[in-house]
């Protein structure tokens, strides 16, 4: 880590890391400036640099008129900014930030992600863990997807959608025989993954939306519309899917881990 | 250490919830004051004016001693309840992994924990102190024996704010931690006089031991030096008992650290008799000790555990080997 040994030192690598957890641990009668100024002694910070630094810090997160609010009175997402200011306080190369949009509204999570890219341009390596993959595209470079503690699969967030994009996603609109069309998709080689997009229509008449895979076995898809059309189905729409970190996350793991 | 000890201080003093305890604290030990003195005054007023028994204690060396005791058991409480949230609090409020990340040591993770916890249980004991010393204005009292007692209190509290931290350590919830550490407290205070008790009945000739620093007259039977000695160990365990049985050892005029004592136990200050440590010397090792050995094993709870390869310090930990097919 910078250079560090993580084993053999782990306090120098302490200093080196900001760590945000996914749940924000209050100390009671604590001010917010209390709760800044704790965290630098901890880092060793010099004392005459710290209240400048808290003051610069929580004027970053926008949280400079909060400095004497007790921290437990804060909202969610103000607790959230002052927890990332809290990981910058001995301004660490590299910050591990466990769910930072995790529980906020809206606003705060723009807002969230607003920083997150401010940071980014300050130079700091973040690391962050998230389960709302279609936040993740608009802030990060790279994504790793780990399943039971193992790495599955790691790269640029357009490498891993042009990846899955050799495997096409379709999704069709059909005003009827919407159950005869899945059959069919079905039945033929190199279509995967068939399913009604919303409930299943009741009757065989009733309009529907299908989405399904198409394997590297079917480099066209224009012939699965040929065969569709060929047995009748009528068929209103029908275009690929782009693809995104949801669908990377779904076809790379397994669902072990719910 | 400083970080943890200014935290701590700071959250510990905000509010009126420390200053309520102060003035809770302070008026009852006033009270309690003016009431041994009323009571005690009018004993030795009447044992005076009729005169027949031996002379009563002077009022000034009742007053400090019934004072010590009622503050040794108004405080004894209050360190646990201070100390036993110290470690587990952090881990009920998930903020312990936080300050595990930083670069501080679990050395002065502890000690920090263990200064902040002592210094508002010792300012109870400081404010305490005109209160304690006004004993010296009624005359009988020595210099050495304030120090003294206000030393025992002191090693009681750094020892009940030492066990309390460690069970903070090593339990999960606050409340677990400050059952185990209020039952230690239990044990010290009144654990040792029964043991002391139990022993004496064991022993047989412990009516003339170390009991009788206690009783004052002699016993039955001689008791083996073994056995005096082990009694004095256990008179040692307890604030109470090594506070009284000092007191008595500081009346032989041996000494502050000995007293002689003759060999069938039965009277201190005997001329030929052996001689021995005095209680709260032993007691002041036993429980600083403890204390010491208590902080450390804290700190080895609370230290983050790295996995580390012995052949290979930089590698990660060797897997284990598969188990091979039969």
């Amino acid at each position: 880590m910078d250079g560090y040994s993580v084993r053999d030192e782990p306090d120098l690598v302490r200093r080196k890391i900001g760590y945000m957890p996914d749940f924000f641990g209050v100390y009671e009668d604590m001010k917010t400036w209390e709760y800044m100024d704790f965290f630098a002694r901890c880092y060793d910070v010099p004392a005459d640099r710290r209240a400048k630094m808290t003051d610069e810090l929580l004027d970053l997160v926008d949280l400079g008129e909060k400095k004497y609010a007790y921290v437990e009175s804060l909202s969610r997402g103000m607790k959230q900014r002052l927890c990332l200011a809290r990981t910058l306080v001995h301004d660490p190369a590299l910050l591990v930030l466990d769910e930072p949009a995790s529980g906020l509204d809206p606003r705060a999570r723009v807002e969230m992600r607003e920083l997150l890219r401010e940071l980014r341009t300050m130079g700091k390596t973040i690391i962050l863990s998230s389960h709302i993959l279609a936040e993740l595209a608009d802030v990060c470079t790279h994504i790793g997807i780990i399943e039971r503690g193992r790495l599955l699969a790691t790269g640029s967030v357009e490498d891993m959608i042009a990846h899955l994009s050799v495997r096409k996603r379709v999704g069709m609109r059909v005003s009827a025989r919407a159950h005869s069309a899945h059959r069919l998709l079905s039945g033929m080689p190199g279509v995967m993954d068939v399913a009604f997009q919303g409930e299943a229509p009741d009757t065989d008449d009733a309009p529907a939306r299908l989405v399904f895979g198409l394997t590297e076995d079917v480099p066209d898809e224009s012939a699965v519309l040929t065969q569709l059309v060929g047995a009748g189905v009528p068929v209103r729409a029908f275009a690929e899917e782009a693809g995104d970190l949801e669908d990377v996350f779904l076809q790379i793991t397994k669902g072990e881990v719910q | 250490m400083q970080a943890i000890a200014t935290k701590e201080l700071r959250s510990r003093m905000r509010g009126s919830r420390a200053f309520a305890v102060l003035t809770i604290y302070l008026l009852l030990l006033s009270c309690l004051v003016v009431a041994i003195y009323w009571f005690t005054a009018r004993t030795v007023a009447d044992a005076n004016q009729f005169g027949g028994g031996s002379l009563p204690p002077p009022v000034g060396k009742i007053l400090f001693y019934a004072v010590t005791l009622v503050e040794l058991l108004l405080i004894a409480p209050l360190a646990p309840s201070f100390s036993s949230s110290a470690i587990a609090g952090e881990r009920e409020r998930q903020t312990f992994d936080l300050v595990m990340t930083t670069p501080i040591r679990a050395r002065d993770f502890v000690l920090g924990k263990l200064a902040s916890s002592l210094s508002y249980v010792l300012l109870l004991v400081f404010v305490a102190l005109p209160v304690q010393v006004l004993a010296l204005l009624f005359g009988g009292l020595t210099l050495t024996e304030v120090v003294l007692g206000f030393w025992i209190l002191i090693v009681a509290i750094v020892f009940y704010a030492s066990v309390s931290l460690f069970f903070s350590a090593v339990m999960r919830t606050t409340t677990t931690a400050a059952i185990f550490s209020y039952l230690t407290v239990a044990v010290s205070l009144i654990g040792a006089l029964f043991v002391f008790l139990i022993a004496s009945v064991v022993l047989g000739g412990f009516g003339g031991g170390l009991g009788l620093l206690f009783s004052g007259g002699p016993g039955n039977e001689s008791p083996r030096s073994w056995a005096i000695y082990l009694a004095l160990f256990l008179i040692s365990l307890s604030p109470l008992t090594a506070g009284g049985a000092t007191g008595i050892a500081l009346n032989t005029g041996d000494g502050t650290f000995a007293f002689r004592l003759a060999e069938d136990g039965s009277i201190p200050g005997y001329p030929n008799g052996i001689w021995m440590p005095s209680p709260w010397v032993v007691y002041t090792v036993v429980y600083l000790g403890l204390s010491a050995l208590l902080v450390w094993a804290a700190m080895r709870y609370v230290r983050p555990t790295v996995a580390r390869n012995a052949r290979h310090p930089s590698r990660p930990p060797a897997l284990e080997p598969e188990t091979k097919a039969p």
